[in-house]
């Protein structure tokens, strides 16, 4: 590799064309010979892991049926969308599947587990060390034009362009959730790849993306919702990628009642986002990935964390981006806050 | 329907300084409007014996009777001041008195968080009221229809989340 970069569309761990040296480069490895062997040896009938996709930068989910296919899995900086929620499709059919997760991914999976939407037993869990994923979005703002090569070299990330190639600093790059990370190796996995990965310093929940939000006036703070959700396409987007939102049947899918008419207009947004965030309240993983799918930049997270930050000053649940034993909204306490 | 007035933002950016000497900050004529979810068990037969006793209270309230308040989905909430609510009042049995035994309580956890959350979206919390009222307390329900009609008529109508349709009054 000898610090050239060489992750291009279609090279693949197995290829020995792996887009970054040190960490994830022998962690990919490791891992496309463990899925051949599990494969081969019948312990999962599929694996789910990562592709390469149309660029660089946007890696895909890959199914893997035959253990000659784990060859073209891939595990690098770029893998940023959690594989959990996949599962759900892979409960209809017989038999155990092997998914990839890095820590995030886990609270995610354990989500599901906790919904009774996933049959732990019939997944086995391939841990990976994650040293913080790159903001594709972000990336692509800042060049604005494709990206046809991309890669970390020296804690820099490099990306390649038609007109050039440009280094980044990688940590001002990583997607927001990573910086909140405390221990990015994944604990209670079947199976973990490739070295653990030394925590960075996690930033503090202070809540204060919540706290700038709630410093403004009344009017002033719907002015600003209304300029957030006007945006919104009402794609589903957010819904569909996260995975506390696990409902067979969702409310805004059945016409009767018609909670969300086909009508879009401010007002008709506010019942969506509301609702969204609030059938996820308590719990939300903080997994961030309805804000990252989200292909208008609707700060879904500032209202997840709002209510976060609620649960916690009402009713005293101190960490409840993690799954609880009872649900903070599936609970009382006779001595819950009263109104006045 | 008078869809040709401001509607929409344009009438929450007029809506401060509208109807100049009035009493209230909506225009001529305007009166709060309120949906008041009771529970069949307490407050439904509270509103009734305020009835009963001829207990006076300002008609803005439409009551809609709910079995329990544990009924009351969020999103009914949100669904009336998208309608054209300036207020909602939510009332149920007394904590410990829930005629289902814990329903309420579920109530108080959920709909506390509703209302804070209602409030970081810009909703004034004045305008949405929860509270318990048993079926003996017909002046209590009065009460708090009329203290909810003065406060609320003091914010002037609603125009957060409020459908276009419903916004010009």
């Amino acid at each position: 590799m000898g610090g050239e970069l060489k992750t291009r569309n279609g090279a693949g761990a197995g290829s020995g064309h792996v887009g970054t040296a040190g960490v994830t480069g022998s962690a990919a490895r490791e891992l496309a010979e463990k899925v051949a062997g599990l494969l081969a040896a019948g312990e999962v009938r599929m694996f789910l892991g990562y592709g390469a996709g149309r660029t660089p930068l946007r890696v895909v989910p890959r199914h893997v049926l035959r253990p000659e296919g784990a060859a073209g899995l891939l595990w690098n900086e770029f893998c940023a969308p959690s594989l959990a929620k996949y599962l759900l499709e892979e409960q209809e059919e017989e038999g155990r599947v092997g998914v990839l997760v890095k820590a995030c991914d886990l609270r995610a999976f354990k989500r599901l587990v906790a919904d009774r939407r996933v049959d732990r037993e019939r997944v086995l869990l391939v841990g990976v060390g994650c040293p913080g994923v790159v903001d594709a979005a972000r990336v692509e703002a800042l060049l604005g034009e494709p990206v046809v090569e991309a890669g970390v070299r020296d804690g820099k990330l490099v990306v390649e362009t038609r007109s050039g190639v440009c280094e980044l600093p990688r940590e001002e790059y990583l997607l927001e959730r990573c910086l909140y990370c405390e221990d990015p190796n994944p604990r209670e996995v079947d199976l973990f790849v490739g070295p653990e990965v030394a925590p960075r310093p996690a930033r503090p929940r202070d809540y204060a993306e919540v706290a700038e939000v709630a410093a403004m006036g009344l009017a002033e703070r719907a002015a600003y919702w209304d300029r957030q959700f006007a945006r919104c396409l009402r794609c589903f987007a957010c819904r569909n990628v996260c995975p506390a939102c696990s409902c067979r049947e969702c409310c805004f899918d059945v016409w009767e009642p018609t909670w969300l008419p086909r009508e879009v207009s401010v007002s008709e947004q506010y019942m969506f986002h509301f609702t969204r965030a609030f059938h996820v309240a308590g719990r939300c993983v903080d997994c961030g990935e309805c804000e990252r799918v989200c292909p208008v930049g609707v700060p879904l997270m500032k209202l997840n964390r709002a209510l976060q930050k609620e649960i916690t000053e009402l009713f005293g649940v101190e960490r409840p981006w993690e799954p609880q034993e009872k649900e903070p909204l599936a609970m009382y306490a006779p001595d819950d806050p009263d109104f006045h | 329907m008078p869809v040709n007035e401001p509607h929409g933002a344009a009438a929450r950016a007029a809506a401060p300084g509208g109807a100049p000497g009035g009493a209230h900050p909506g225009p001529a004529g305007w009166e709060p409007r309120i949906i008041g979810f009771c529970c069949n068990w307490c407050s439904y037969a509270g509103a009734d014996l305020a009835g009963t006793s001829r207990l006076e209270y300002p008609p803005t309230i439409r009551v809609i009777r709910v079995p329990c308040s544990g009924r009351v989905n969020p999103q009914f909430i949100v669904r009336a001041f998208q309608k054209g609510a300036d207020g909602v009042l939510v009332a149920g049995c007394h904590p410990g008195d829930c005629h289902y035994s814990t329903g309420n309580y579920f109530t108080r956890r959920r709909l506390q968080l509703a209302r804070r959350f209602l409030e970081y979206l810009g909703i004034d919390p004045r305008r949405l009221r929860i509270t318990w009222i048993s079926a003996s307390e017909g002046q209590k329900f009065a009460d708090t229809v009329r203290e909810m009609t003065e406060e609320i008529r003091a914010l002037g109508p609603n125009r957060v989340m409020r459908d276009e349709l419903w916004a010009a009054n």
